[in-house]
């Protein structure tokens, strides 16, 4: 019989031992599985409802913008943008000019972002598999010898998350030098997940590795979310998420940061943000405020099919001061194209 | 972990004329590719100026 062949030549793997261990682990894979938990999403998206859907972090922009985005394919998703800025001064504003293009298929994705002072991002994500992904960033500027690398791979498994995120990584001094982050992130029942995030860094042969590590827990109920965060520089984060009615949410996040003076003596300053967004059918609006006296709004409204207006507003009232910032955006298709999008096959792009 | 100043030279020079291709390349690169494989492939004039 083949069996006996096999068991035969394997003995190896076949001694009590191994196949103690091997019990052990199917048993306790097996007893996983019965478990059913859920994914519990990536680290970095633990509050990620109430900060990149309710609050207006990464919406915000002053100054007036324009963008065209023209769409050439949808699979594989192929579009190239250009965008136009002014009135926009100080730190974190927009470039005058950028030119974007982006190409994505079910494997891959291709990103390249640059303005009119040169300066490049770079992106190319691969999926291996259905669960992997490697995603790597690289930024260049003109003139200068410094480039940003980064690199970063993703695994997603049936109930737990994990990356691990290198920036800059070199042997090149003798030593590896630059920033390694590894981050988990775990489901412990099926509304609670636990996470762990160590980072590790040298910024060169002559400084002395530093080391630091940040907890995170997040709770899921039907229809909220709270999270809590321990930042290794003392800092904690809470949120609370909710969906107060179909079309609206809300949340109220608070930062707290503790930082010794002295042994024994701590000086703490907190800021709260509450926010909240509404969905129209045919405009979003967000709204909130903190503890800093810091006023924001965002209305987005798409006034015909492809072109969508947005107007970002903040008033800080502590300092007298007030930004205001009104974009257009055009996306452009083909007729050909639009047609294919109502009917094109879904892909997960690997963003 | 001790690298030869040798390799070291060649591996700088190496990271330096990467640098200097995805600078200059990729864009061009994503724009070749996007028009290659997309159906129906866009016209050329549409795909480089931001009017049009």
């Amino acid at each position: 019989m083949d069996k006996v062949a096999e068991d035969q030549l394997n003995w190896l793997a076949q001694n009590p031992l191994v196949s103690l261990f091997n019990d052990g682990v199917s048993s306790l894979s097996a007893r996983r599985d019965a478990l059913e938990l859920p994914n519990p999403g990536t680290f970095e998206n633990v509050s990620s409802e109430l900060t990149k859907g309710v609050f207006l972090t990464n919406l915000q922009f002053t100054g007036l913008r324009a963008d065209t985005a023209k769409i050439f394919g949808i699979a594989p998703l192929f579009q190239v943008s250009h965008s136009f800025s002014m009135g926009a001064g100080g730190p974190g504003a927009l470039p005058p000019y950028t030119v974007a293009a982006l190409f994505g298929t079910g494997k891959t994705f291709l990103q390249a972002n640059l303005d009119n002072e040169g300066q490049l991002s770079a992106r190319f994500n691969y999926r291996w598999s259905q669960k992997s992904v490697t995603r790597s960033n690289v930024q260049v500027a003109p003139g200068s010898s410094q480039a940003m690398l980064q690199l970063d791979q993703d695994y997603i498994g049936k109930d737990f998350s994990a990356s691990i995120k290198a920036f800059n990584p070199s042997v090149l001094d003798g030593g590896l030098t630059g920033i390694v982050i590894g981050q988990y992130l775990q489901s412990v029942t099926k509304s609670l997940s636990l996470g762990l995030e160590a980072v590790w860094q040298r910024q060169s042969m002559a400084a002395s590795p530093e080391a630091l590590v940040s907890y995170v827990a997040r709770y899921q109920g039907s229809g909220w979310v709270a999270s809590a965060g321990l930042q290794a520089a003392g800092a904690l984060q809470m949120t609370y998420w909710r969906k107060l009615a179909e079309r609206v949410e809300a949340g109220v996040e608070t930062v707290l940061k503790v930082a010794p003076v002295r042994p024994g003596v701590f000086a703490g300053e907190g800021i709260t943000t509450v926010g909240a967004k509404y969905d129209f059918r045919q405009s979003s609006l967000r709204a909130q405020v903190d503890t800093n006296g810091k006023l924001a709004v965002h209305l987005e409204r798409r006034v015909a099919p492809m072109v969508t207006l947005a107007f970002s507003g903040e008033m800080d009232h502590y300092k007298s001061v007030a930004k205001v910032g009104l974009s257009v955006s055009i996306e452009n298709a083909s007729e050909e194209v639009m047609e294919q999008q109502q009917n094109a096959p879904s892909i997960s792009i690997p963003f | 972990m001790q690298i030869s100043e040798e390799t070291k030279e060649r591996i700088t020079r190496i990271i330096d004329i990467s640098r200097v291709a995805i600078h200059y390349g990729y864009l061009p690169l994503i724009l070749y590719i996007g028009y290659t494989q997309s159906e129906p492939k866009p016209s050329i004039i549409r795909l480089l100026t931001p009017l049009a």
